[in-house]
């Protein structure tokens, strides 16, 4: 075809749109979320598990968040809870993306035809089913109650079967994108001056390939907490007393209706953070689109 | 290549491509390419010159007949044999032929230390002569591509086909995407380029105004098969083939 | 000359801080065939897009000077009553390309849809078949039942300008329309452009970055340069006696008048950029008859410089009677 090609956009006309606000309001979010976390649980005066005052107490100045059904510190608790739930969300889906990128990129790239079908069967599979009842399963699998090292009862079920099942969707996203990537004429320009497949599928495919599966990567958090919190109601995620999310809502939904701060309050730091992650996400997944 | 080895760098005989039972691409394709010739490959879409193309520089192994490259026919030349390196690539779209994430500098130092021992600080130097030759200098070495022009682009891509002392350019519309006051700086440089490194060049392009600037012998293809070869100049001014007439009658402006 | 029908008189156009047109001034007259050619960046698709109203909606804003249409100011004119203008009064075909046509749609519905909204009187599915004869398409009702990507490249333009032709426009804006097409068939376009011309009177403004497509098709001619028309005349005159540095260079880069051997003319350095623009005239730092006052005096076109052959042209030293080397 010989045709004129679309030059980028100039600057002058790359639309305006909420992105650059977006982003800058989620990040202070989720900045604020974060530094919360590290910073409350290390210097409240109270711990997440001491019993500090009568049960049900409502905010109050010396507990912000008030007490709940056992008269600990909702403030310290629902930061200390944040901290684990972002921090094993995040190592998880860490894991999970970089593992995934380079198998997608490798699946990709690879010559045999069979190891491409085979390990797309097994992808479409994990991504084929409930990804809770998935999880849900894996858990009973390698036990809720295990505790291993510094690691809360909960939490290595939790990161094991996240990390089973979470790489499929990176894999998948990361071999569409290097499929995409080896008909560019750079890669082909690469293979002509005689690289190795290596150098050819790390320096030159995998950097577009780690940019779209990061972005993505990044939306995953809040899904990922937001599943967490929704396994306590099941009984199969972080197990008490250790503070978490979802078990602080599970415990105080009975109350509700008379002590609503136990439930609510860490609700609403969790709707806040992922709503931080979205506007962030966007605005990178934003950046990519109009960048091309 | 010496008289006395009167090999040609690339033959092509009896080239035929087919992605679908039945249906040719290209067909009973034949060239020849020695030291320092110049070669158009004239056609529509559709008409095949781009595949042929991608057969004469080993990207596509023909399913009939052969490409040799000195002698030795692309389907036994390994990444890392010293044939790979005599024939490169021009690309028509000049952004994407360069890797996004790269500068100049990277793009041509990273094909110069593929092939020669030398440290980055040396590979660099080299990339920016290089650069330099090919009329880039200046913090535009430094630029990721969005931030060059197509014809600052394409003059990268030249940069890093020579960075492996090819014998042979094959230029795939390199300016079939470019302005006009752009192309002509691209054209002149090929030639250029042919003149002072005795590089061979195999110019593929739609624009007969181009192929007759740039090249001694041409090929006209058409739905696959090659319809009229022979010498630039003599076959512009009379065409033999229908077709060929066909196409210089629809050259507007002339 | 009768009135003109369309007009550009001094449009500049700002992005925020960029101003990718300065001053565009052009007049196309009923059935007339007018040019207008430039390189990527010289902002001649962002003046179709100011003449088709579109300014506002890509994010930008005319800060000065008038559009007129039939001799109304149409400048001001909101998005409403733009509406009434596109496509019954100026019509538009863009560049030859899969994506011009919607892909999920059989290309007679896209037709009648057109039809219906632009043409209420007719009916629909005889509108539709009317046009695809009108323009050239063989077997009409199997086209009609036709998806875009079963169409060749040729017969999807064909499709484009029959879509442009449904609410009878006096005015045809065509943008780079045949440049993606191969020779052969951009000929048989430019010759249906021309019959459509002759046939229904219109008026047809076309976009181009080919000097040769314009001789094949125009009468007149203008050379647009970072937003900014450099000269304006008879499309033979402006070809054989360009009278400004840019057409003139522009002219002689054109590969397929060069002599085999001798290097192809090039411009040095890179055209302005819309947020940093230059004083004075916007070639002037490239041009090799430059003079002081062009870097510092702005020129345009109705500045009164008129060259002996008759064009019109921005440049100072293509007054009357001086000649340049």
């Amino acid at each position: 075809m010989e045709s004129v090609v679309d030059q980028p956009l100039p600057r002058w006309r790359r639309a305006r749109t909420f992105g650059h606000t977006g982003r800058v309001i989620g990040a202070g979010l989720l900045v604020g979320v974060v530094l919360l976390c590290v910073f409350v649980p290390l210097l409240w005066p109270y711990g997440p598990n001491e019993i500090v005052a009568p049960a049900y107490q409502a905010p109050s100045w010396s507990h912000p968040f008030g007490t709940d059904t056992t008269g600990r510190d909702v403030f310290v608790r629902t930061f200390a809870g944040g901290r684990l739930d972002l921090a094993v969300a995040a190592f998880a889906i860490a894991v999970s993306c970089a593992l995934g990128t380079a198998i997608g990129t490798a699946v990709a790239l690879s010559r045999r035809r069979w190891v491409d079908t085979l390990t797309m069967r097994l992808i479409d599979g994990l991504i084929a089913f409930p990804f809770v009842v998935l999880i849900l399963a894996l858990i009973v699998v390698v036990g809720p109650g295990l505790e291993l090292g510094p690691l809360p009862a909960g939490v290595p079920a939790l990161l094991v079967s996240l990390l089973l099942v979470g790489w499929a969707i990176y894999a998948r996203l990361g071999r569409a994108e290097a499929q995409s990537l080896r008909q560019r004429d750079y890669v082909l320009a690469a293979e002509l001056l005689g690289y190795s497949r290596a150098r050819v599928a790390v320096r030159h495919v995998l950097p577009e390939v780690w940019r779209i599966t990061a972005a993505y990567a990044v939306a995953d958090v809040i899904l990922v907490v937001v599943v967490m919190a929704g396994l306590a109601f099941l009984g199969a995620g972080v197990q008490p007393p250790t503070a978490d999310w979802g078990q602080m809502m599970y415990e105080g939904r009975t109350v509700l209706a008379t002590s609503w701060w136990i439930t609510v309050l860490p609700g609403v730091v969790l709707v806040l953070t992922g709503l931080g992650v979205t506007l962030v996400a966007d605005s990178l997944l934003g950046a990519r689109e109009r960048g091309k | 290549m010496s008289a006395a080895q009167p090999q040609p760098l690339l033959a092509a005989r009896d080239v035929g491509v087919s992605y679908e039972e039945g249906k040719w691409a290209v067909r009973g394709a034949d060239l020849e390419v020695a030291a320092g010739d110049a070669v158009g490959i004239v056609g529509e879409s559709g008409s095949g010159k781009s595949t042929f193309a991608r057969t004469l520089v080993g990207a596509l192994l023909p399913s009939e007949g052969a490409v040799e490259v000195q002698g030795r026919p692309w389907s036994e030349v390994s990444r890392k044999d010293p044939q790979r390196r005599c024939a490169q690539l021009i690309f028509q779209d000049p952004y994407s032929a360069l890797n996004p994430h790269q500068t100049p500098i990277q793009t041509v130092a990273e094909a110069i230390r593929h092939w020669r021992r030398l440290d980055r600080r040396e590979a660099e130097r080299a990339a920016a002569e290089l650069l330099g030759e090919t009329g880039l200098s200046g913090d535009l070495l430094q630029r990721r591509p969005a931030r060059l022009s197509g014809g600052q682009c394409q003059r990268v891509g030249i940069a890093r086909a020579l960075a492996c002392e090819p014998a042979v350019l094959i230029a795939d519309e390199p300016t079939s995407a470019l302005d006009a006051s752009v192309q002509s700086q691209i054209l002149n440089l090929l030639v250029e380029l042919r003149q002072r490194r005795g590089l061979a060049l195999v110019l593929i392009s739609h624009d007969l105004g181009v192929v007759r600037y740039v090249t001694e012998r041409a090929l006209v293809m058409c739905d696959g098969a090659v319809v009229e070869a022979g010498e630039t100049g003599p076959m512009f001014a009379a065409p033999r083939h229908p077709y060929t007439r066909a196409l210089l009658e629809s050259l507007p402006g002339v | 000359m009768s009135a003109p029908l369309l007009e550009l008189e001094h449009v500049a156009v700002a992005f925020g801080a960029a101003r990718p047109l300065v001053d565009v001034n052009l007049e196309v007259g009923p059935g007339e065939l007018v040019a207008i050619v430039g390189e990527t960046g010289s902002g001649k698709s962002l003046s179709c897009r100011v003449a088709l109203g579109m300014t506002e909606r890509l994010g930008g804003r005319v800060v000065s000077g008038r559009v007129r249409f039939r001799g109304d100011d149409v400048t001001a004119l909101g998005e409403r009553g733009w509406r009434r203008l596109r496509g019954r009064e100026i019509g538009f075909v863009p560049q030859a390309s899969i994506a011009s046509l919607y892909p999920l749609g059989r290309v007679g519905g896209q037709l009648k849809a057109a039809a219906r909204m632009l043409d209420p009187e007719s009916d629909p599915e005889e509108r539709a078949l009317e046009l695809l004869r009108q323009v050239h398409l063989p077997d009409p009702t199997r086209v009609m039942e036709a998806y875009p990507h079963e169409l060749s490249g040729g017969m999807r333009q064909r499709v484009m300008i029959a879509l442009a032709l449904v609410g009878r426009p006096a005015v045809l804006i065509a943008d780079e329309a045949t440049t993606a097409l191969d020779v052969t068939v951009q000929g048989a376009i430019l010759e249906l452009l021309r019959e459509l011309r002759a046939s229904t009177g219109m008026s047809i403004v076309f976009v181009t970055h080919d000097l040769g497509v314009v001789q094949e098709l125009c009468s007149r001619v203008y050379v647009m340069y970072g937003g900014e028309m450099m000269e304006v005349g008879r499309v033979a005159d402006v070809m054989s006696a360009p009278s400004h540095p840019y057409t003139r260079a522009l002219v002689s880069a054109d590969v397929r008048h060069a002599e085999v051997g001798v290097p192809l003319p090039v411009i040095q350095g890179m055209p302005p950029d819309p947020a940093h623009r230059p004083p004075g005239c916007p070639f002037a730092p490239r041009c090799a008859h430059a003079l002081t006052e062009c870097s510092t005096r702005e020129v345009v076109l109705g500045a009164g410089v008129r060259t002996v052959v008759g064009q019109e042209t921005a440049c100072w030293r293509a007054r009357e009677g001086e000649v340049l080397l």
